[in-house]
């Protein structure tokens, strides 16, 4: 068993290091493993695999909630989250700000990602919020944090792709990461007031005048938020009320999304281009890793490496607790040299029988994972939100990584308030699934 | 997609016949790219038909309940997606992979990994490509047909198959570029996007 293990140590980050792709370095070293140590048909095996694992009827949702994403990504909805919500964040201490959280939560209820929900809300917001004198470093920084929301709010195609590979109902993933994702919201705007409250000279005096908005105003602006609010009821909606699939709610959601876009008149060819050639790209990027995952998945089981590392740490003999704890730590280190998706399926064969026989369940732990993927996504030297960033305001990564500083606090925070009380996820999958 | 000759003065010369290797397989990639965004556009449309015939069946009891075949197909289709946008994917350097290590080094040893790299991604997806190749040709021959909806088998492994050959030659075009010291991803071809 060592010489198996330390082989696919060898292989694997070997082939990693020299810059091979993640998924054929995963399938690389699973097509080693099996011709160096089982007398197996490799070449009869493999595609059996490849056509399983690239059909599998639960994976069809990812595909479709990439082209949804895609399609909201090229509308005008950065604007219309800013317009609608400007108006009632403007009571709350913070003003503005508020904007950043409010609208990643909505736009992470129609995305399956971070970075992306990062990119939709700064696009307008960012550029607002610095005409309207508000100071950079908080501005930055709570996109940053809200940002990673995007995975945690339901629909996630990390969700997806976890749900999969562990062999758990995607929908009772995306059950449990909803009451997080609010909760973590709700973490993040209590700081932003506690914060401003502290430091009024982050928000500009003038904008005090923004409470003073009339009612009819704010009802207004609303109009601005209905057609997205209507796709987020329609999709979780149909998904939590048991009427609908995570695909279906996925297909309901691409036509939903086709309609928002061509009410807007952006239904140019070259939108339509960039939708079509963008989910594929998406789509194949993310069905390379998760192949490779998979095969790899697959041969170390039957080679019995889970089993073994099982065993291992077993005899240690950690507590649950300590368990987590050092994963955790895992993850940090491993989140500096890879992104949340490859990181998330390389280790899955393994952890998962660990945490497993440590008595936690996997839904839960899928939506732990979520959040330390979140922290390795505001996190240098690969943080994805802060390249987004980057990109937005052009300044240094280690400038936005001290900005972003309090919210990722909040969310180690965060995990630590999920360890101990597992029921924050679980409920609500409990409450509605049985 | 002229990108080779673009290049400029300081381009290496690439003698005529591997450019038009080079370009036939960027060509390649971006038809596996049309093709794989109409999978995609079949499956929505599947599962749409899909949900509205149920729906309607709800209402109207005689109607038939669904359509049998919708899912089966949309998880061919999938599969089909997957592979045929994988090559477009890898021209736009779009897949992921460990760049740390990469971005630390000097222009020529940055050479050396990229064609190691590109190398041993030829390995795997050539003997991903063949492999699927023949797994489709034995299930034609076999006679192989789904449990569901007695659909020949060979017919989506052959997508697959064939979305594996078009990555595969794309590697062999990366391999090409990183031995006559051509950029090997092209950022024109990326989509900026939802993705990661």
């Amino acid at each position: 068993m060592t010489s198996i293990a330390t082989t696919l140590l060898a292989v694997l980050f070997g082939t990693l290091a020299s810059g091979v792709w993640i998924g054929l370095t995963l399938i690389f070293t699973a097509v080693v493993l099996l011709y160096a140590f089982r007398s197996i048909p490799v070449d009869r095996l493999l595609p059996q695999y490849v056509f399983n694992i690239l059909t599998t009827p639960e994976l069809i949702a990812l595909p479709l909630f990439i082209v949804m994403g895609e399609f909201l990504f090229r509308t005008r909805l950065s604007r219309a989250l800013f317009d609608g919500l400007a108006p009632w964040a403007g009571l709350l201490p913070g003003r503005l700000l508020h904007v950043n959280v409010a609208g990643s939560s909505i736009f992470a209820a129609v995305s399956g990602s971070s970075a992306a929900t990062t990119q939709v809300v700064g696009r307008i917001a960012l550029s607002e919020l610095e005409r309207r004198g508000y100071a950079r470093p908080i501005a930055v920084g709570s996109l940053a944090g809200a940002g990673t929301l995007g995975f945690l709010i339901p629909p996630s195609t990390i969700m997806i792709i976890y749900g999969v590979l562990a062999d758990e109902s995607v929908l009772r993933l995306f059950t449990a990461g909803f009451v997080p994702g609010v909760l973590l919201a709700l973490c993040f705007m209590v700081w932003i007031m506690v914060h401003t409250t502290i430091r009024p000279e982050l928000v500009p005096e003038s904008e005090r005048a923004l409470r003073h908005v009339s009612l009819g105003e704010r009802l207004s602006a609303l109009r601005e938020l209905a057609p997205v609010v209507a796709l987020i009821v329609a999709v979780l909606g149909s998904m939590y009320g048991g009427l609908a699939t995570p695909s279906e709610a996925a297909a309901i959601g691409v036509v939903g999304a086709m309609i928002i876009a061509a009410a807007q008149g952006g239904f140019s060819f070259a939108t339509l281009r960039d939708v079509a050639l963008g989910s594929v790209q998406t789509c194949a990027m993310i069905g390379l890793i998760v192949l490779g995952a998979s095969i790899l998945g697959n041969v170390a089981a039957i080679l019995g490496v889970p089993r073994a590392i099982a065993g291992f740490v077993e005899s240690l003999g950690l507590a649950p607790f300590a368990l987590i704890l050092v994963l955790t730590l895992v993850y940090l280190v491993l989140g500096c040299f890879l992104d949340g998706f490859s990181m998330i399926v390389m280790t899955l064969p393994v952890v998962l029988p660990l945490v497993a026989s440590a008595g936690f369940d996997t839904v839960w732990f899928g939506i732990f994972l979520v959040l330390v993927v979140e922290m390795s996504q505001i996190t240098p030297p690969l943080g994805f939100n802060l390249f987004v960033i980057q990109g937005l305001t052009g300044e240094g990564l280690m400038t936005i990584t001290r900005h972003t500083l309090p919210y990722l606090l909040i969310l180690v925070g965060f995990v630590v308030l999920m360890a101990l009380f597992p029921d924050i996820a679980l409920f609500l999958p409990r409450l509605l699934l049985g | 997609m002229s990108d080779d000759t673009l290049a400029g003065a300081a381009a290496p010369a690439v003698p005529a016949p591997v450019a038009a290797v080079l370009l036939a397989a960027d060509g390649l990639a971006v038809l596996g790219g049309w093709l794989a965004a109409a999978c995609l556009a079949g499956l929505t449309c599947l599962i749409s038909a899909e949900i509205v015939t149920a729906a309607a069946s709800r209402l109207f009891p005689s109607l038939p309940g669904g359509i049998s075949i919708a899912w089966e197909y949309s998880a061919y289709l999938m599969g089909a997606a997957f592979l045929f946008g994988s090559a477009l994917a890898l021209r736009a350097g779009s897949h992921i992979r460990m760049s740390v290590l990469l971005a630390r080094l000097r222009a020529r040893g940055r050479r050396v990994v990229e064609t190691v790299a590109s190398l041993i991604g030829l390995l795997v997806t050539g003997f991903l490509a063949w492999s699927l190749v023949v797994f489709a040709v034995r299930s034609w021959q076999g006679g192989q047909i789904s449990g569901g909806s007695f659909t020949p088998l060979w017919i989506p492994q052959a997508a697959l198959a064939a979305g594996a050959i078009m990555l595969a030659v794309q590697m062999v075009a990366r391999l090409l570029r990183c031995l006559l010291g051509l950029r090997p991803d092209d950022e024109r071809f990326k989509v900026s996007g939802v993705g990661e």
